[in-house]
């Protein structure tokens, strides 16, 4: 069952070998491809991956690009999966907000985060159903606790 | 993707569930290792093409450990030369000994467990496995880390052979080869999760663990039942709840199909930013209220569910013996294959001393659930023990009024438009099916209100969601985690 290596994987085998420039390309492309797929979250991730790795090879400028557009990329994640999964909605801005810091889009990295907190206070808490829960004691010999 | 005893090789929830998640995940590439009793089964799935790779792993039926795997001659033979006495000593003994402690202490510390496992892992990579467990001072240690105990130490030396081979066996899980994945997610916090925890201690990869059932909660239910003596059934309580501790120590999140589940997960201390409950989710456009063909004569209750000691199929024959005392022209059918021979005898063993042949009827598994919930006027689910079934959302979906037992996530998924008992009270669960079917208002505002619930709460797109973003989630964390700002 073995299939052609994808970008991903290319990328990831190559940043573990030190071989930044090479993984971030293939970061890049995976990126491309999964946008193209509407798979936004796997999209922004792949940036993020791409950016860490211009990060890894000294190019900070480029990093600093990359950075953004994760950023941009999960707050697009973020917007898509608000009515199926609020939760995954606001993890979403709160990773943008992380991105964005690392650009230093200060401002851009306040109002994601923002987003997120006053989206989390509306998030329904979930239910505690604590009665009737066996508890269990661990036999241990004499001398443990 | 880990698990046991369940997906790809036997039918049933999880398997669904495991299933459903990858199929629909077409762009996540998947490997998966499947840890089961023995190498003779087949796969009862045609797996998705999105799985890359499987690693089975047998615990029992086979002669040399991995054999199906073919390694070739001479790496065994090597790995037999490499295997001496002082290698055992020295390389082997002092992991395993950790190992038994954190078995017998039922994991009093689940950081040294997962050291041990992944050292004894590591040992195997270039040692024999049958010839480390031939050595004797393996054997002497563990005499005498039993021997310590009062407990044990009164033990017959049969008892404390069998315990031995056992746990021998269960370490097989050691010996095979873990894929190389971005992150591992296992079924259950069970022996499937330890090439997670060993993925984990060795090169930091995310574990994500799911829990349906709660693993430990079922394998307290089997050692009552099927374990005679108490210094085994201890030995075995210890040392599945030490497996568990370390598979909660070492996910970097789990998350439970029930909010139930989250009970028990903070019983063992787990802190509760690590917990996210990922309800089970089902195509509600596939299961929805529909217009069947019905038999207006009789009232049907059905059962979606193999028969099986866990789903309560017997309690759920005399609580039909109830039912019928009240609706004459009821008739109860269950859908599902028989899992347990035994089980299934004594079910209709009960069926004939009830005189219920006519209208207890196992019909065998179904390819349209769907059409058989729609055709019901009451869903019933008798199980002892449950995660988040899927007979019960799936029935919500369709409209249907559901009578089920209060274990697991049942509660939670039928709060506000369902029934629930207590579980192994067949009189109760006869009184609840009956008075259900002779309120067909009741059953109707309920019904409606179950399928609001389970478009609402558990579709498949909202799950498909939340593990995508579970996984991108925990990627994402370690990659900007490993950086600092």
């Amino acid at each position: 069952m073995e299939a052609e290596e994808s970008h991903w994987s290319m990328g990831t085998k190559l940043e573990k070998e030190e071989k930044y420039q090479e993984a971030l390309e293939h970061y890049l492309k995976e990126a491309e491809i999964q946008k193209q797929r509407n798979n936004i979250a796997m999209a922004a991730l792949s940036l993020l991956s791409a950016a860490k790795c211009a990060l890894k090879a000294g190019d900070n400028k480029a990093a600093m690009t990359l950075f953004d557009l994760a950023g941009d990329s999960y707050v697009k994640y973020a917007e898509s999966t608000s009515s199926v999964s609020p939760r995954s909605s606001i993890w979403g801005y709160k990773m943008a907000s992380k991105c964005y810091m690392w650009a230093n889009k200060f401002e851009k990295a306040e109002k994601a985060l923002e987003t997120a907190n006053s989206m989390e206070e509306k998030l329904e808490p979930s239910e505690d159903l604590g009665a009737g829960v066996p508890l269990f004691r661990p036999y241990r010999k004499k001398g443990g606790k | 993707m880990t698990s046991e005893g369940t997906y790809p090789y036997f039918r049933g929830g999880v398997s669904t569930w495991t299933h459903n998640l990858i199929k629909k995940l077409p762009d996540i590439e998947f490997y998966i290792v499947s840890i089961v009793p023995s190498p003779f089964f087949r796969i009862s799935y045609d797996l998705p093409r999105n799985v890359r790779g499987l690693v089975t792993i047998p615990l029992w039926g086979e002669e040399q450990p991995g054999e199906h795997f073919s390694p070739s001659c001479l790496s065994v033979l090597r790995r037999v030369i490499r295997t001496g006495t002082s290698e055992v000593e020295e390389e082997f003994i002092p992991s395993f000994k950790d190992f038994l402690e954190e078995v017998l202490s039922g994991g009093k510390n689940p950081r040294r467990m997962g050291e041990a496992l992944t050292a004894m892992r590591k040992f195997f990579e270039d040692h024999e496995y049958k010839k480390t467990f031939k050595s004797e001072a393996l054997w002497k240690l563990y005499i005498s880390k039993l021997g310590e105990d009062k407990l044990y130490s009164n033990m017959e030396v049969s008892e404390l052979i069998d315990l031995a081979r056992v746990l021998q066996h269960f370490l097989r899980v050691l010996i095979f080869p873990f894929p190389e994945g971005d992150v591992y997610h296992s079924s259950a916090a069970a022996l499937c999760g330890v090439p997670a925890i060993v993925s984990k201690v060795k090169e930091d990869i995310p574990y994500l663990l799911t829990e349906h059932g709660l693993y430990f909660r079922e394998r307290i239910l089997d050692t009552v039942r099927l374990v005679k003596s108490l210094p085994a059934k201890i030995f075995w309580l210890n040392l599945f709840r030490a497996i568990v501790l370390a598979n909660y120590n070492y996910a970097d999140k789990i998350s439970p199909v029930c909010s139930f589940n989250v009970n028990w997960e903070r019983e063992f201390g787990i802190k509760e930013g690590k917990i996210e409950v990922i309800y089970n989710g089902i195509d509600v456009n596939r299961f929805r209220p529909l217009n069947v063909r019905r038999d207006e004569d009789v009232k049907r209750i059905i059962l979606m569910a193999r028969v099986d000691k866990l789903k309560g199929i017997i309690d759920m024959v005399e609580a039909f013996s109830y039912v019928k005392e009240e609706v004459r022209n009821a008739v109860c059918q269950v859908f599902g294959p028989i899992v347990d021979k035994e089980y299934y005898a004594a079910c209709m063993r009960k069926v004939k001393e009830l005189g219920l042949e006519d209208s207890f009827l196992f019909m065998g598994p179904t390819n349209q659930p769907e059409v058989e919930y729609n055709r019901a006027d009451v869903v019933a689910l008798p199980s002892i023990s449950e995660g988040f079934p899927y007979a019960v959302v799936e029935a919500m979906a369709c409209g249907r009024l559901v009578v089920a037992t209060d274990v697991g996530g049942v509660r939670e998924a039928l709060e506000g438009c369902g029934i629930v008992v207590p579980p192994r009270q067949p009189r109760e669960l006869g009184k609840a099916i009956s008075e259900a079917l002779l309120d067909e208002e009741m059953r109707k505002e309920l019904g409606m209100k179950a399928r609001e619930k389970a478009v609402r709460l558990y579709s498949e797109e909202r799950f498909l969601a939340d593990y995508l973003r579970s996984y991108v989630e925990l990627l994402s964390e370690k990659k900007i985690g490993g950086m600092s700002k």
